[in-house]
C-alpha cells in the first residue's frame, strides 16, 4: 500500500449523510464538468472523468467529515460513468486550482462495496509518459473498497480509477497540498483529524 | 414487388454494410424480424394511422427494416420511392415518418425549399452514418422530431437512439456532448456493455446469441447518453 495509498480508520460519513450525498450527486450529475482528453490512444482508449463544479458542491453535507480535518483541505467530488477505465496519470499541480498532491478519498456511490471499482497504482517501467501509447506501466497495488474505508491517495504516483459496471461511481475527496509522507505521518500520530 | 408477408413469415437474407468487416449475408429469422419490428414500432411511436415515406433503398436496413416492414406489420400506410432532394419536402407533406441518411439530410438542407419548410410533428429517423448536430438543429428548427439512431446489420436497425423534439433539448444535450462527438442516443433497445471502450451489444434483435463486439469506440456522458468516438483500430 504505502507509498501509494493507505486506508484510514476513525473517520467516515454516516450512512445517512452518504445517502444524502449520493442523492445530491445523482441529482446534479448532468451538470458536472468533464475532465477528459479528446484524442483516443492508439488502442482506442480515452480518458474520461467527471467533477462537481465548486458551486454545486454540497458543502454542508461534506462538512460532516471536512470540518474534522486539522489541516487545510479542498472539497471535491469526482466520478466515473459506467465502464470507465481512466487513463493512468499523476495529478498535476495547476496554479489557481486546489492542490492535488494527496487526497483523502471517501467512496459514496454505489453503496454496494462489492461492485465498487478499484483505484489502481502503477510504476512506469519503460518509455516516456509523453509517449503514453508506448509507455509500460506495472500494477503495484489496488484499493479494495470492500473494506468500506476512506483512503489516502498519493496522487504523485501513477494511478487510475476503474468502473467496470453499468452504473456511476462517485467519491467525495478532500485534497491537500501535503506530500504523502507528511499526511501519513499526521495520520499515524493522530493529528490528521479530530 | 416485395412480398412483405413472405418476409415476415420466412425471414430474409440481407447484406451487411461491411462496417464491421467484410460484407456478409445476414439471415434474419421471423422471430428476429418480429423483435426488430417491435422495437421499431415502439421507438418511433409508429401506429396504425402513421404514414411512412421510405426513400432509402430496400436492400439497406434503414429502408426495409427501420420503418417499412414495421409499418407493414401493424397495418400502417407506407410508400417506397426513390429519394429526390428537390421533391422530397413536398412528397413528405402527407406522411408522418421517414428515414434519412446524413447525406440525404445534407442534400435537403441545401435545397431552396428547406428554408421555409414546415416539418412540425414529422418524425425523421437518422442513421447509417453520423448525424451531426448541424443536421439535428436544422431539422428540429423546422419542427421535426429528429431521432439520431445507431444500429448495425448484426444487432438490428434500431438499437440506440434519442429523440429531439425541441431546440431546447438539442441545446441541453449538445452542451453536454463531449467535444462535439456524434450522439448515438440515450434510449437503449438492447443490452449493452463497454469493454476497453468498445461497445458490445446483445438482445433479441441481434442475429447472435452472445455479445457482439461492434468495433465502435463509445463514451457516455452523465446522462448516460452514448457518443461515437470512432472505429476500433485493428492491430
Amino acid at each position: 500500500m504505502r507509498p501509494f495509498f493507505e486506508y484510514v480508520e476513525g473517520i467516515n460519513f454516516t450512512e445517512e449523510t452518504r445517502k444524502k450525498l449520493a442523492e445530491n450527486i445523482l441529482a446534479n450529475a448532468e451538470d458536472y464538468g468533464r475532465s477528459a482528453t479528446y484524442n483516443k490512444n492508439k488502442f482506442g482508449k480515452y480518458d474520461w472523468n467527471w467533477f462537481c463544479p465548486q458551486d454545486l458542491i454540497p458543502r454542508e453535507l461534506m462538512d460532516e467529515v471536512g470540518k474534522r480535518f486539522k489541516i487545510p483541505v479542498s472539497y471535491e467530488i469526482l466520478g466515473q460513468t459506467p465502464y470507465t477505465d481512466v487513463k493512468i496519470h499523476i495529478d498535476r499541480k495547476v496554479e489557481g486550482l486546489p492542490p492535488r498532491v494527496t487526497l483523502i478519498n471517501f467512496p459514496i456511490y454505489p453503496f454496494d462495496m462489492e461492485t465498487y471499482g478499484a483505484t489502481n497504482f502503477f510504476k512506469m517501467t519503460a518509455g516516456d509518459y509523453r509517449d503514453y501509447d508506448n509507455a509500460t506501466f506495472d500494477l503495484q497495488c489496488s484499493v479494495d473498497y470492500r473494506r468500506n474505508l476512506p483512503v489516502i491517495f498519493n496522487l504523485q504516483e501513477y494511478h487510475n480509477a476503474v468502473n467496470d459496471t453499468n452504473d456511476y461511481r462517485f467519491n467525495c475527496q478532500f485534497t491537500t497540498g501535503l506530500e504523502f509522507e507528511e499526511l501519513i505521518k499526521l495520520y499515524d500520530t493522530n493529528q490528521l483529524f479530530n | 414487388m416485395i412480398d412483405y408477408a413472405h418476409i415476415l413469415q420466412n425471414g430474409i437474407e440481407i447484406s451487411s454494410s461491411g462496417t464491421t468487416g467484410t460484407p456478409k449475408i445476414v439471415l434474419r429469422t421471423p422471430d428476429n424480424l418480429k423483435a426488430c419490428n417491435d422495437v421499431a414500432v415502439d421507438a418511433q411511436q409508429l401506429v396504425r394511422s402513421s404514414k411512412v415515406l421510405t426513400v432509402t433503398r430496400m436492400t439497406h436496413a434503414g429502408g426495409l427494416l427501420a420503418q417499412t416492414l414495421p409499418a407493414y406489420s401493424i397495418g400502417a400506410e407506407f410508400k417506397v420511392q426513390q429519394f429526390n432532394a428537390f421533391t422530397f419536402l413536398k412528397d413528405f407533406t402527407n406522411y408522418t415518418h421517414t428515414f434519412l441518411a446524413p447525406a440525404q439530410m445534407t442534400a435537403l438542407m441545401n435545397t431552396k425549399g428547406f428554408v421555409d419548410c414546415n416539418l412540425t410533428g414529422k418524425r425523421i429517423l437518422g442513421g447509417s452514418d453520423c448525424v451531426t448536430w448541424e443536421m439535428i438543429e436544422a431539422f428540429v428548427s423546422k419542427g421535426a422530431i429528429v431521432q439520431p439512431n445507431w444500429g448495425m446489420s448484426e444487432i438490428g436497425p434500431i438499437a440506440i437512439n434519442i429523440e429531439f423534439d425541441s431546440m431546447d433539448k438539442v441545446q441541453y444535450v449538445k452542451e453536454r456532448c463531449p467535444f462535439e462527438y456524434s450522439i448515438m442516443g440515450g434510449t437503449y433497445y438492447c443490452d449493452w456493455k463497454i469493454k476497453d471502450h468498445e461497445l458490445y451489444v446483445k438482445g433479441p434483435t441481434s442475429i447472435y446469441d452472445d455479445w457482439f463486439a461492434t468495433g465502435d469506440i463509445v463514451a457516455l456522458d452523465m446522462g448516460r447518453r452514448m457518443y461515437y468516438l470512432g472505429r476500433k483500430e485493428t492491430k
